[in-house]
């Protein structure tokens, strides 16, 4: 089986800077995402967002210099204003023309 | 007397659901709808107000309007001013915070328009039937008038997305949906769908007020680290506001019903709209401030005391 390493973003965020999010996440040079609704609590007062919708978990299949770019791009714009945190772990992914 | 009116106000089904759930709530009870009702019931009442609007702005003439319209677009202007105000220097909040605090004071609440409307219903109370087109206007004007105040301290690109969000967001679009359909389709077309936006109404409405009701409960323990203030403020300015609606409703014209429901869009605070706006345009202020006093304090105060109170008003006043 082919296979390659690639790296998987996965940024758990507030849902009203979804739109916000996929976009530089395409701009950083992602070719996909996957979207969901989830349910926690953080640091960041958690329940008192709920109310314009959940939080989301986007997950991404990047480059290693894609992941760092993305990471650097949530840290600038999002990180001191919303409640964001973001994380990467490494994935050995079938497919490999595909991330 | 006094008892009957107040028996009147408060025994409806869905303010009974509403303060029900909200005990119940405190109490550690689980009553708490499926999560997929809410977004369902909401979208039904949106529309089903809207429609409402629609058919009787078909059988209004501009002459009828324009009065009601501009008292609308004053009370957008003057309502998150007063809320600005006051937040600032009574309740010393940050600017962020207080024009944070004013959108929400600016703009309405759909639930809270619905439920004096059922209420006026139930007493016999004719109003205007159009208002609903207000109610769309002063969501809208409130949000923006506010987040102006803060323009400084807000992102350069929040801004145009915040105002989109309120705008293209799903309460102003259904809404507008509605007013559409019921205008264009008129009264007599509709009737076929009356069963189902106009019979079922009432009943809809006390199934969302369960779920409020929860949701009112769980703003309600974080006052604890809000502090005083910020109640006495989310009863103050909607009585404030809620009179200014009354005199603006009474210099336009409207009938008693018209006077309450517009001093009642005056007095209500946004839960839906403002909280997604304001997240984007002022990330800074604290949400735990707005909703809490949005929707712990000023949305059950305006439900319980504030609607007959501002009934009694526009009576006292017409």
């Amino acid at each position: 089986m082919n296979t390659v390493n690639r790296q998987l973003v996965t940024v758990i965020a507030e849902s009203v800077i979804e739109q916000k999010l996929i976009d530089d996440v395409k701009n950083c040079g992602a070719k996909g995402y996957s979207v969901g609704h989830v349910r926690g609590e953080g640091q960041t007062g958690g329940r008192a967002l709920d109310i314009t919708g959940s939080s989301i978990r986007l997950e991404t299949v990047v480059t290693e210099e894609v992941a760092e770019r993305v990471l650097r791009v949530l840290a600038e714009k999002y990180f001191d204003r919303y409640a964001v945190v973001a994380w990467v772990t490494p994935v050995v992914v079938a497919r490999p023309n595909r991330f | 007397m006094i008892a009957v009116s107040l028996a009147d106000n408060l025994l409806t089904a869905p303010l009974v659901a509403f303060v029900v759930a909200l005990i119940a709530t405190l109490l550690r009870f689980e009553v708490r709808l499926p999560d997929a009702l809410y977004p369902i019931l909401s979208t039904f009442l949106l529309l089903a107000i809207g429609i409402k609007g629609g058919k009787a702005l078909a059988d209004s003439s501009i002459d009828d309007l324009w009065g009601p319209l501009l008292a609308a677009l004053a009370l957008g202007i003057v309502t998150p001013l007063i809320a600005f105000a006051a937040m600032r220097t009574l309740g010393r909040f940050h600017v962020v915070d207080a024009a944070a605090l004013a959108a929400h004071y600016g703009s309405v609440s759909a639930v809270t328009f619905t439920v004096v409307l059922t209420t006026l219903d139930a007493r016999e109370i004719g109003f205007e039937g159009y208002m609903a087109g207000l109610l769309a206007v002063l969501e809208i004007i409130g949000i923006v008038v506010a987040l102006f105040l803060a323009r400084k301290s807000s992102d350069g690109s929040g801004w145009k997305s915040a105002l989109g969000e309120v705008v293209r967001g799903r309460s102003i679009a259904l809404l507008v949906a509605g007013l559409l359909i019921g205008a264009i389709v008129g009264a007599e077309r509709l009737e076929p769908t009356d069963p189902l936006f106009s019979g079922l109404f009432p009943g809809v409405l006390a199934l969302f007020l369960i779920e409020m009701g929860v949701t009112a409960a769980e703003r309600l323990r974080d006052i604890r680290s809000t502090g005083v203030r910020l109640v006495l403020l989310g009863i103050a300015v909607p009585l404030v506001n809620g009179v200014l609606g009354a005199l603006a409703g009474k210099v336009a014209g409207l009938s008693t019903g018209g006077i309450a429901v517009m001093a009642t869009l005056a007095a209500s605070a946004s839960y839906i709209a403002a909280p997604a706006a304001v997240r984007i345009a002022l990330p800074k202020a604290n949400p735990s401030l707005y909703i809490t006093a949005s929707l712990g304090v000023t949305f059950p105060f305006n439900l319980t005391v504030g609607i007959p109170v501002y009934i009694a008003v526009a009576q006292a006043i017409s």
